[in-house]
């Protein structure tokens, strides 16, 4: 069955990634419910390596915790799976790895539940055979067939290839010359946004909310940094972005990884989404104001956006350079 | 700021990276108080040695352009004339290469700026 079924867009992606985590919600939900009455107030929780129980909680508080950790998890999936496209490789290991989770995570917790079903007048007598991990792995094991089969079932809808960018102009860069085209940027938003974020933060501590205060101190520190500028640099190693003020973290594009570059006119919320460093599918961009920037195409298709003035020369520069190393920036003129 | 550096010029390296700033600096693309790359960053970049870049730099705070200090850099210093002093060093440097491309000397070329004085 080497040929795939189906192909899944990005929601119906999320979607089977979230399944098993609601599956496992649903299950230990009925179990619970089916269990409620016999079981004590106090449930042990944890079990000495003897299989006897040496922790223990409010039976209220598990149905909380267990449906809680199976919801984060998921929604941690499904956000993966929306957000970040992947390959077939990387789907089947996501796939996997999600239904893993889950059966896992839903198993231990019902086996809570069924451990201490029958014992409604006092939890100490309750214990778990240690027959119940490799039972688990086996839940895990046979979750994780499952999810391999969906995966060879279901394939990840291939985003269509991009039209071959529209290679700019390029510098007229002679053999024994060498050059680098360096500039910064700065973002008065993120900087006026982290300004504030401290002042706030400082009034906090002063109104003795100290953790509060000290959290927003710092990073609002940090959106001043970020915004108070990066230098991007374009030479004969590639293309790197580090902070104005401090050498990390540093952002760096082998030459080798860029296809071609380009420049042109962004709008930050309509055409990247925000502030900051974004990554969506087909493209990463560091993003500080609307306006000029430079595109690099990688190899792998997607393409990265950094926000700078003057980004034509960089762009021109760019080509130069790959044509230098030996690739062809512009097939055919 | 585009450095472009020429391995065949006759033109030293520290002066051709001297040239390149000053450029930038009288278009507007470094602003005044802004600091330039670190020296070392730049020699790996243009593949030279970092005494070179130094070289191009030191140049450029003799001309009242940049300030160099310890531990900050190079940084365009902040006075407003600096851009149009920029552009009327390059003017002169342009003069210059222009007159010695002509075959003159340099007595010559204190000459021609002198009857340019005595016209003016």
């Amino acid at each position: 069955m080497g040929v795939p079924v189906l192909t899944a867009g990005r929601h119906w992606r999320t979607g089977l990634v979230v399944t098993p985590f609601l599956l496992s919600c649903a299950v230990f939900w009925a179990v619970y419910s089916a269990h409620r009455d016999c079981l004590p107030d106090r449930l042990a929780t944890h079990f000495s390596g003897s299989g006897h129980a040496d922790g223990f909680s409010s039976a209220g508080s598990l149905p909380v915790v267990a449906l809680t950790l199976l919801l984060v998890a998921g929604l941690l999936f499904g956000v993966w799976a929306y957000a970040i496209e992947v390959t077939p490789k990387g789907w089947r290991g996501q796939l996997v790895f999600a239904y893993v989770l889950a059966a896992f995570l839903g198993y231990v917790h019902i086996s809570v539940v069924l451990v201490n079903s029958g014992h409604e007048n006092s939890a100490d007598q309750v214990s778990l055979s240690l027959w119940e991990l490799p039972k688990a792995l086996g839940a895990a094991a046979l979750a994780a067939a499952l999810g391999l089969l969906l995966a060879t079932l279901v394939a990840p809808a291939q985003r269509k290839a991009a039209a071959p960018a529209a290679p700019g102009p390029r510098l007229d860069l002679g053999r024994d010359e060498s050059a680098v085209w360096t500039r910064t940027v700065g973002s008065p938003v993120l900087r006026l946004t982290g300004f504030a974020e401290t002042v706030a933060g400082l009034a906090l501590c002063a109104a003795g909310l100290p953790f509060a205060g000290v959290s927003l101190v710092l990073v609002g520190a940090l959106s001043a940094v970020g915004g108070s500028g990066a230098r991007i640099t374009v030479d004969r190693h590639g293309l790197t972005a580090v902070p104005a003020w401090l050498p990390f973290p540093r952002l760096h594009i082998p030459l080798e990884r860029i296809t071609s570059a380009a420049s042109r006119r962004v709008r930050l919320l309509k055409d990247i989404g925000g502030w900051g460093y974004r990554v969506r599918p087909g493209q990463s961009a560091l993003a500080m104001r609307s306006g000029d920037a430079l595109v690099a195409t990688l190899s792998t298709g997607s393409e990265f956006l950094i926000t700078v003035d003057d980004a034509a020369t960089a762009a021109r520069l760019l080509n130069a350079l790959i044509v230098r190393d030996g690739r062809p920036a512009d097939q055919g003129g | 700021m585009l450095v472009r550096l020429d391995t065949t010029s006759p033109v030293p390296l520290g002066d051709q990276i001297a040239a390149c700033v000053r450029g930038a600096i009288a278009e507007g693309s470094v602003r005044p108080g802004e600091r330039l790359p670190a020296a070392r960053a730049l020699a790996r970049s243009l593949g030279v040695n970092v005494h070179t870049v130094l070289r191009g730099y030191q140049r450029l705070r003799e001309e009242g352009l940049i300030e160099l200090r310890r531990g900050r850099g190079a940084v365009v210093t902040t006075e407003d004339t600096g851009p149009a002093r920029a552009r009327l060093l390059a003017g002169a440097a342009r003069l210059v290469s222009e007159a010695r491309s002509f075959g003159l000397g340099d007595e010559e070329i204190l000459d021609l700026v002198r009857t340019g004085l005595s016209g003016g």
